[in-house]
């Protein structure tokens, strides 16, 4: 008796499970509009933070109501989405009809013939023509969607404090930091040097270091990379930068502000929302940063439209016609004021809150200084190089020049071995 | 070990000598390695029940005493954890239940060959097991993406069972194996069919194995990430809502989502502890 209860317990909660699986979750919105393509359903991928998620969300739905389309939000990361999208262009089964992707991780989706020709779809005259994505093989693959740079962060009571100001060039940089550390009691700088694949901060910030000094980061061993590394190993072997940097990325760099391990950090504008959540915007200056001997140097990073290859009919119009109204004014207005993201127009500016609105100038000036990294298929190993050489010239100290030479020819023969040209074109 | 006895009394052997220290160095080499294993476990939970401050300030905590909420309403409220959970535990229950239905009976089959050809099937099942998963992924997802099954429970279960299905049965054909068959012949005697003998005799002794055999099914389909990362779109599984926030959001958030991973695991280990013993994969011989 007691063990036909348990089974029937066991069958109750089986089914309420596939009941569930199957049926449950929010009820489905039904379109309001009509149109040519309403009924139409297709699926956005956009890998956001969780800060900005409401204002894509919120787009969406006015494109639902504006169109008929439904557009469901998923994400997929940059690094899963060329897996993600060779088993769905080879079966031709799509569940993803529109992507928006890191602009570095563009040449493996072409490579691998993964995206659709885009070169029909008209890019709108207010597109700042500097932000239209890079065309391959003089196709167009890829539609604007939202540019991005790294502002920095400074703490003003800490800085008050110490008797300092946001830095202008390398040498107040570490000044700053110098005097920073005697008020601190240890370094209170922190550089984002955690190693991720691909779009990692790793290679951002060791990229803007190397350009600003004038060299090259797919060379690695010229004159103003020795230099920008040797004026980093200095800065470390003298404990000017917090430790938390070794692991100091995107979402730990927010934190280390708030919790004030860090009283000077460079970091993607999603940071200024955090903060702002937090209530603790008012404590912060945020501007562009400082120069190096060569230039201010700000990788442009961000993200660009694309729509995977063999996605056709209606879905296909719907990915357009989704991917145009993410680009138009309203839609543009609107994430610039809700998530502090610079514009891909030059006619969708003036909105932006008072509180975010230093965050906006300082990416402006940025973006003016903004350094495209380049779409090579090697980029990768580029990185990997980079992390090998923040590891024994940073942190154990091994001679620049030495070190970066072997890495140099690593680079070069993963270069070659992958078939690209080698040593790249100027940048 | 011999006591040499002498006149002047007794010869301490070798363990004599060890006892002592043995008896004061066993507990704490017992706690030290609880302590090792338990403390990444105490870390997720911690962080999830952390405020910023406590993690990301000028000292962190070991201990936090001005724990928070937040992060757990968070994730329940508004990170969509729900239909994640819902599905894994479908998937991995589903998974476990088709894979010992399936696998049983033919591992009992193979535990009966003979052992040149028991042998030989058993290494040919581990073989498929040495090759990574990821070499075969894509061509798998591919497949299965043309037969239409992206998103759905049923593929995901069906790729599941591809990495399961040779485990169990490996393990499986070891508990058979120690079943004597006169038991079968004595159920037959009494007039048992040959299916009735499986279910009534065999299943019930090898209980303890298939229990223990279940739990690493049921543990690999709901870690499983690879399959669920190529054939999932909209529908994600709770390690890929994991991935979501180590990738997207912020450490409380990560460690609460992997906290909740743990959680199923930590229950149904301890329901099923008592067939975790020496000797539960041997299955048990009366007579």
């Amino acid at each position: 008796m007691r063990y036909r209860w348990k089974s029937l317990f066991a069958l109750a909660t089986v089914l309420g499970l596939v009941a569930v699986a199957c049926g449950g979750g929010k009820a489905k919105t039904t379109p309001s509009a009509s149109g040519s393509l309403a009924g139409t359903t297709i699926t956005f991928s956009d890998s956001l933070a969780e800060s900005e998620v409401a204002a894509v969300q919120d787009l969406l739905t006015t494109f639902q109501d504006q169109t008929g389309v439904t557009v469901k939000l998923t994400a997929v990361t940059a690094a899963d989405l060329p897996q993600k999208l060779s088993v769905e262009v080879d079966s031709g089964q799509h569940t993803i009809q529109l992507f928006a992707q890191d602009n570095l991780a563009l040449a493996t989706l072409v490579d691998q013939d993964l995206v659709e020709d885009l070169s029909d779809i008209q890019i709108p005259p207010e597109i700042t023509p500097a932000l239209i994505p890079q065309k391959f093989d003089g196709k167009q693959y890829f539609l604007p969607y939202r540019p991005n740079v790294r502002v920095t962060y400074v703490n003003t009571d800490r800085f008050s404090a110490a008797g300092v100001s946001p830095p202008q060039t390398v040498e107040d940089y570490k000044a700053v930091a110098e005097k920073l550390k005697a008020a601190g009691g240890s370094g209170k700088v922190t550089l984002s040097l955690a190693d991720q694949p691909d779009t990692g901060p790793l290679g951002v910030t060791v990229s803007e270091w190397v350009v600003s000094y004038g060299g090259d980061p797919l060379i690695l061993n010229d004159s103003g990379s020795v230099q920008a590394f040797t004026f980093l190993q200095g800065m470390w072997k003298e404990g000017d930068f917090a430790k938390e940097s070794r692991l100091a990325k995107y979402d730990t760099e927010v934190d280390y502000l708030k919790g004030e391990t860090s009283w000077m950090a460079t970091n993607w504008p999603f940071t200024t929302a955090e903060l702002a959540g937090a209530d603790i915007l008012d404590k912060f200056n945020v501007y562009e940063g400082w120069k190096g001997p060569a230039r201010a140097a700000h990788v442009i990073g961000g993200e660009v439209l694309g729509i995977p290859k063999g996605v056709t009919g209606k879905q296909k119009d719907a990915a357009i016609a989704l991917a145009q109204f993410l680009t138009s004014k309203d839609a543009q207005t609107v994430l610039v004021s809700q998530n502090s993201w610079p514009s891909v127009r030059s006619d969708a500016l003036g909105e932006v809150p008072a509180e975010q609105k230093s965050t906006f100038d300082a990416i402006q000036v940025a973006l003016a200084d903004g350094w495209y990294r380049p779409n090579v298929v090697y980029w990768s190993d580029v990185e990997a190089a980079m992390d090998d050489a923040v590891t024994r010239i940073i942190y154990s100290g091994e001679d620049a020049t030495t070190v970066l030479n072997e890495e140099h020819n690593k680079i070069a023969h993963a270069a070659k071995s992958k078939g690209a040209t080698y040593p790249p074109t100027a940048t | 070990m011999s006591i040499a006895v002498t006149t002047k009394g007794f010869r301490r052997t070798r363990r004599d000598r060890l006892e002592v220290p043995l008896k004061l160095t066993f507990p704490l080499w017992v706690i030290g390695s609880v302590l090792l294993v338990l403390f990444p476990i105490y870390l997720i939970f911690m962080v999830s029940f952390a405020p910023g401050s406590a993690l990301f300030g000028e000292r962190p905590q070991l201990v936090v005493t001005n724990y928070t909420l937040q992060p757990w309403k968070d994730v329940f409220q508004t990170g969509g954890i729900m239909s994640p959970l819902v599905k894994s535990l479908f998937v991995a229950s589903a998974t476990t239940v088709l894979a010992i239905i399936i696998a049983a009976p033919a591992a009992y089959v193979i535990s009966r060959l003979r052992p040149a050809i028991r042998y030989t099937v058993v290494i040919g099942l581990l073989v498929t097991r040495m090759f990574p998963e990821f070499t075969i992924g894509i061509s798998v997802a591919t497949q299965f993406a043309k037969w239409g099954l992206l998103d759905t429970y049923i593929g995901l279960i069906l790729a599941h069972l591809i990495g399961s299905l040779p485990f169990i049965a490996w393990i499986l054909v070891g508990t058979f194996e120690t079943i004597p068959i006169d038991l079968e012949e004595a159920a037959h005697i009494d007039g048992a069919s040959r299916m009735g003998t499986l279910i009534r005799v065999v299943f019930p002794i090898a209980a303890g194995g298939i229990a223990v055999a279940s739990l690493f099914v049921w543990l690999y389909s709901w870690n499983e990430f690879l399959y669920a990362r190529l054939m999932t779109t909209n529908q994600l599984t709770l390690p890929l809502k994991v991935f979501q926030a180590i990738d997207r959001g912020s450490s409380q958030e990560m460690a609460t989502v992997a906290a909740i991973l743990t959680l199923p695991i930590v229950l149904i280990v301890y329901f099923l502890q008592r067939y975790l013993r020496p000797g539960a994969l041997t299955g048990a011989v009366k007579g």
